[in-house]
């Protein structure tokens, strides 16, 4: 199912915000690819930088906000040299975003349904009773029971379940090749979060769509993807095939992550690593996680360690995999 | 959300329908105009309309103006031209308006007036004697204000049964203790016009009984105009009277609107633009700006309003009449004159009006003299010189300028003021309760073309607007004489010598100006007729176009 | 019906209001200096005729007893007599309350034409030098006097061009007015086919429209500007950005969000005009309500300013009124 053809890949992306207490370096040389057909899960804490990457990838970071470095080639065009003119043909048409927090990203005054069929419209050449019939559609196929009244409703006159719903259809409408779920299930309870993940898979499943998961949950992950990606302080540390990833993960983050957590659940609130993350404000030379890592060497004070190649498809940004790359050995050993 | 719709659509018709409902229902104005045209139609801009109609309490310039148009009185002076073509009030001679004949006995305490036969009101009643009766005995004593308080004062009345009679149908006598001088001239006076009797008790009513309300708003005269529309604030329109008993006179322009504009230099510019007739109340500047316009004519009057610096003369330092010498010899006329006035106004050097007759300035000699006033100051014991307030009426421009120049002036002799300016409703509150302490500024004029009214009204004492409570027991006495004979050697002598004492020894105010009377009116606008009570007779005016 | 008990609730509501604001103008018209029956009498009516007039006026009477007599007056629908104009008060003000309100009506609407699409501008393209423009004129409107700028109109556009009727009210003097039907002269010219009089009083109202309108352009700018600004930084214009919605359709999303406050501040400006046009209408001899209590405060006709301000609060009370059901038009989480 999985192509070999990359779709999406983010060269030493860097996104900076420029605040009056000085320069917060969210996303910070980002690496990350994307293949047709694959499910990419991105996981990390949260200030690790994962929703301003996803708004990197559609040129969207907002102020004080900016691109500073980087190319997010989707399909061989960089979408970081386009005017938002021809930005707009990729948002929503190519590129379909779920944002967390449903109720804010809805607007308020508009009917559920108008919502759906503008963004219909806005890549369609269709007319408002087809957008229309179209967003009633989108809203079946979400799941909502009753869909011809649902789209005649409010954002504030549905559930956060429901609301989120709405949220796919949006992002769906337009049947994108690339569909970014950015912690889509944040807020809602755990049976409803099981539901709109399995819907988000059913439908990406469907359309034949790549997508990346963004999300604090590494069962979910575990679940649904073929990939996952470790963020932190704004860069990936780990990427690798799930099973392998699960069987041994190599970055001892990810290794803190995974033991902290015995169900394998990261949830904000439960999130206890010995330490703290580096301040995107003062990052460390060298190292992002030096200031966490047990296994911390001189090095890491002074290099940063570069992307590893260390298994088939697998890469590892610590540099005790080095001499074990460059001795084709395995690091393994040494952690164990 | 349709409903909702629906029912802010339902809000708004209510609404809707409540106002117009109330605005038909209150469409009392009438509103069958007659469509006269422009070139007969009068449109005459003042900065408020009348406060009212009503002489017994309306005396605003306007209100008095609104009158002296809307009613006539027994006598009258007769016009004559001065030399820039103004028509005013000859005082040497009195002749008949209503009355027909009036004749004063040889003691000269009864005068018998015998009105014209057959003159009607604007109601269409016909004047007599009863009109006459009823304004004096009933109506002036009823309400007791301007007719019993001023006028009747003036005629030497105080027990109206008693002293008027009426003869017959068209005839009333008048009798009173001692001669009167000044019966004729008083029966000339605004404030003794004759009114409709039978109109006005149409309008009485239970809580009204001298219909006061009624002869607020409309007017129940004799007079060449009767008013047709009454908009406080807004206009009042006035009708050219058809049966008007003065043939002669009957106005030319058969409408006049009397249009209340209030800043004075939208007046200017709606005289330039040919909107306007006439402009009333500009400033010295406004005036000279359009002495130089094509299309606009400025008449001037020296008129009788006299301007000065009244004192509180029952408290020090203004009981001695050396500090009010002082400050008369520190008094910077010239500037007053020329950068207050730019020349529109002159120097005030008598307590009459240098148009009156019984006047003399040969009194007045206070150049402005440092010197002069430190060496007064001094010999009145205030050699360090002293603080006090100034007030000042906000509603005349002019007096805030006066009150600055007065101000640096009096510091070169150690006199320290304070200005405070009211506002004119309650200046005038301050003035009628005798509140005013230290000084204050005050222009006013004497109704009565005579001699002796100056010092009624504000020398002799006690009098209710001698503001300032000045006391002189040879003036008591010298004008009490004037009242009381005919004799006009005598009565001028005792005016003269009443000036010398006002003026010259002990001077009841600094006298600054005669700010004059000055109307713009446009060019075609022939023959103004000003009358003494600062008005202008709408009926002697006419247009001529080329 | 809930609208219909929600409005009856309201309108109650604006009882005790209207009889704390009957309280407090009696209160405090009877602490302004100087006496009415004084200003009545004339200057040659003395102590016994003034004690006489403050009786008939009801002068005399302990404050408090004044007060329940007005009451009980108004209650029953009398705002009792001028003791000016000698007419009833509620005459007086109908008669002049039409020249007012089309006055004011017009003036806001031309603020509306010019200060929304101007804040729209200066918000959506804060960098482009006409939306600076219109930021400083809407500064220097903000902070010039009206009756100056109107008095400046008139001399530029009456005195020296011409192009404009005298500044002496609604119509010429000469133009006999339209039989009163609505009391606006523009509406009743045009039922009663009175071509004359229509452009007659349109020429009128152009100058004193055009100083109250230009004026009212600067709130009504910057309140558009800053509620549209508030709104494009919302999260649910950012989404709909990201989903490809055209730049028309993001600024109708967000015009559409500002509108409830616009609509706001346009209720607060056009209730307040209504004794607020008072130096324009004496400008322009205008005739209105602001000149009657004008006079009023300066003749001390204590009825008149009660009425004045009474009605003047009952026409606000409606504004905010009609205000409150716009708001619930444009915003569907408002509930009854």
């Amino acid at each position: 199912m999985i192509g070999l053809k990359t779709l999406l890949q983010i060269q030493d992306l860097h996104t900076y915000f420029y605040l009056r207490k000085g320069i917060s370096k969210v996303v910070n040389g980002l690496q990350l690819s994307v293949r047709e057909g694959e499910l990419l899960g991105v996981v990390g804490e949260s200030g690790s930088g994962k929703t301003v990457t996803a708004m990197s990838v559609v040129n969207r970071v907002r102020m004080p906000g900016k691109v500073v470095k980087g190319k997010v080639i989707y399909q061989g065009q960089d979408l970081l040299k386009l005017s938002e003119e021809e930005l707009r043909k990729y948002r929503g048409k190519e590129i379909g975003l779920i944002a967390a927090n449903a109720r804010g990203n809805l607007n308020p005054l508009v009917k559920v349904g108008n919502q759906i069929a503008n963004v219909y419209l806005a890549h369609n050449k269709v007319n408002k009773k087809e957008a229309w019939e179209k967003a009633v559609e989108m809203l079946r196929m979400v799941g909502m029971n009753d869909a011809l009244r649902r789209a005649e409703a409010y954002p504030h006159e549905m559930s956060g379940g429901m609301a989120q719903r709405v949220m796919i259809a949006l992002a769906l409408v337009n049947s994108p090749n690339l569909l970014i779920a950015d912690d889509a299930t944040n807020g809602l309870d755990v049976t409803v979060q099981s539901q709109i993940m399995d819907l988000i898979l059913d439908i990406v499943n469907k359309q034949g769509a790549s997508g990346i998961l963004i999300t604090h949950d590494l069962g979910v992950v575990a679940q649904c993807c073929s990939e996952i990606a470790i963020m932190y302080c704004g860069q990936i540390v780990e990427k690798g095939p799930v099973t392998a990833f699960f069987d041994e993960p190599k970055h001892p983050y990810s290794r803190n992550l995974l033991n902290s957590l015995p169900e394998r659940r990261i949830t904000q609130e439960r999130i206890e690593l010995k330490g703290s993350l580096s301040s995107p404000l003062s990052l460390p030379t060298g190292c992002v996680y030096q200031t966490r890592c047990p296994y911390v060497m001189d090095v890491c004070r002074k290099v940063e360690p570069s992307m590893l190649h260390v298994d088939d498809n697998y890469n590892v940004k610590c540099h005790l995999y080095q001499e074990k790359t460059e001795n084709r050995g395995s690091a393994n050993e040494k952690l164990a | 959300m349709k409903r909702i719709i629906l029912l802010i659509s339902a809000l708004i018709l209510l609404l809707t329908v409540i106002i117009t409902g109330c605005v038909k229902q209150s469409k009392t104005v009438s509103s069958e105009d007659i469509n006269v045209d422009r070139d007969r139609t009068l449109i005459w801009t003042v900065p408020a309309t009348p406060n009212g109609l009503d002489s017994e309490y309306h005396n605003s310039l306007q209100a008095l103006e609104a009158q002296s148009n809307m009613y006539d009185s027994a006598l009258r002076y007769p016009f004559k031209e001065d030399e820039s073509g103004f028509l005013v009030p000859d005082y040497s001679k009195v002749e008949s308006s209503l009355a027909e004949s009036w004749e004063l006995s040889k003691d000269g305490k009864t005068l018998t007036v015998h009105l014209r036969q057959g003159v009607k009101s604007h109601a269409g009643n016909e004047l007599t004697a009863d009109d006459f009766m009823y304004q004096w005995v009933d109506r002036a004593w009823g309400l007791n204000a301007m007719y019993k308080n001023f006028s009747a004062d003036g005629l030497k009345l105080n027990d109206p049964e008693k002293q008027l009679k009426k003869i017959d149908k068209y005839t009333f006598s008048l009798t009173v203790d001692t001669p009167n001088p000044i019966a004729e001239p008083m029966m000339t006076h605004i404030f003794t016009h004759l009114m409709d009797s039978v109109d006005a008790k149409a309008y009485s009513t239970k809580s009204d009984p001298w219909a006061t309300k009624y002869l607020s708003v409309n007017g129940s005269g004799h007079g060449p105009f009767k008013v047709t529309k009454y908009i406080p604030g807004q206009q009042v329109e006035f009708e050219a009277f058809n049966d008007y008993w003065d043939k002669k006179n009957k106005s030319w322009f058969q409408k006049v609107i009397m249009k209340e504009v209030p800043s004075s230099s939208n007046r200017v510019a709606l005289l330039l633009s040919g909107t306007a007739d006439a402009a009333t109340s500009l400033t010295p500047n406004e005036l000279q700006t359009l002495k130089g316009k094509p299309g606009v004519k400025v008449y001037s009057w020296s008129g009788n309003l006299i301007q000065r610096v009244e004192f509180n003369q029952e408290k020090p330092p203004f009981d001695n009449p050396k500090v009010r010498k002082a400050l008369a010899y520190a008094t910077p006329y010239k500037d007053i004159l020329s950068s207050v006035y730019l020349g529109m106004a002159k120097q005030a050097t008598s307590i009459i009006p240098s148009t009156y007759p019984g006047y003399t300035g040969e009194y007045w000699d206070y150049k402005t003299n440092f010197d002069k006033a430190k060496k007064l100051l001094k010999e009145a014991g205030y050699d360090k010189g002293f603080k006090t307030t100034l007030t000042i009426n906000a509603g005349i421009t002019q007096e805030q300028q006066i009150a600055i120049l007065l101000k640096s002036s009096f510091k070169n002799i150690g006199v320290e003021i304070e200005i405070q300016e009211l506002q004119t409703g309650d200046y005038y509150n301050n003035l009628v309760q005798h509140n005013m302490d230290g000084m204050f500024i005050f222009q006013d004029m004497p109704g009565v073309a005579d001699g002796g009214f100056s010092t009624k009204l504000w020398a002799q004492h006690p009098s209710n607007i001698n503001y300032g409570g000045y006391k002189n027991e040879e003036v008591n006495r010298l004008y009490k004489e004037t009242t009381e004979t005919l004799d006009v050697k005598k009565r001028n002598a005792n005016f003269k010598r009443i000036q010398e004492i006002v003026v010259k020894e002990d001077p009841i105010w600094i006298y600054l100006t005669e700010p004059g009377y000055h109307i713009a009116m446009r060019e075609d606008i022939k023959n103004p007729a000003w009358g003494t009570s600062q008005d202008i007779r709408w009926n002697m005016l006419s247009r001529e176009r080329n | 019906m809930r609208i219909a008990k929600y409005l009856g609730k309201r309108l109650l509501t604006f009882i005790p209001l209207l009889i704390g604001v009957i309280l407090v103008v009696f209160v405090l018209v009877r602490l302004l200096p100087g006496d009415p029956a004084t200003r009545l009498a004339g200057n040659f009516a003395y102590g016994d005729t003034i004690a006489a007039l403050r009786e008939s006026m009801g002068l005399d009477k302990p404050i408090w007893q004044q007060f329940f007599i007005y009451l009980g007056n108004v209650l029953q629908g009398n705002l009792g007599e001028s003791w000016f104009t000698n007419k009833p008060i509620l005459d007086d003000l109908i008669v002049r309350f039409p020249a007012t309100l089309e006055l004011i009506t017009l003036s806001i609407l031309f603020s509306i034409a010019i200060g929304v699409p101007l804040g729209i501008v200066a918000a959506i393209k804060p960098k482009s030098i006409f939306s600076r423009i219109s930021t400083g004129y809407g500064f220097f409107a903000g902070s010039i006097a009206d009756f100056w700028f109107g008095l400046m109109l008139v001399f530029v556009f009456f005195t020296t061009l011409n192009w404009f009727p005298a500044p002496i009210g609604r119509l010429d003097l000469t133009i006999t007015p339209p039989l009163q039907i609505t009391g606006f002269l523009v509406i009743d010219s045009l039922l009663a086919g009175n071509w004359n009089a229509l452009m007659n009083s349109i020429a009128h109202l152009a100058l004193p429209v055009l100083t109250l309108g230009l004026i009212n352009v600067a709130p009504i700018m910057k309140m558009t500007l800053s509620s549209m600004k508030e709104v494009m930084e919302s999260d649910f214009i950012n989404h709909a950005k990201v989903l490809g919605l055209s730049d028309k359709k993001v600024m109708r999303y967000a015009l559409r969000n500002s509108l409830p406050s616009i609509v706001t501040i346009l209720g607060v400006i056009y209730g307040s005009l209504l004794g607020g046009a008072v130096l324009v209408e004496t400008v322009f001899g205008w005739g209105g309500l602001g000149q009657y209590v004008t006079q009023a405060l300066v003749n001390k006709d204590y009825s008149a300013i009660q009425g004045f301000v009474l009605v003047a609060t009952i026409f606000s009370l409606f504004i905010y009124l009609f205000v409150d059901l716009i708001y619930m038009i444009f915003d569907p989480r408002i509930k009854f």
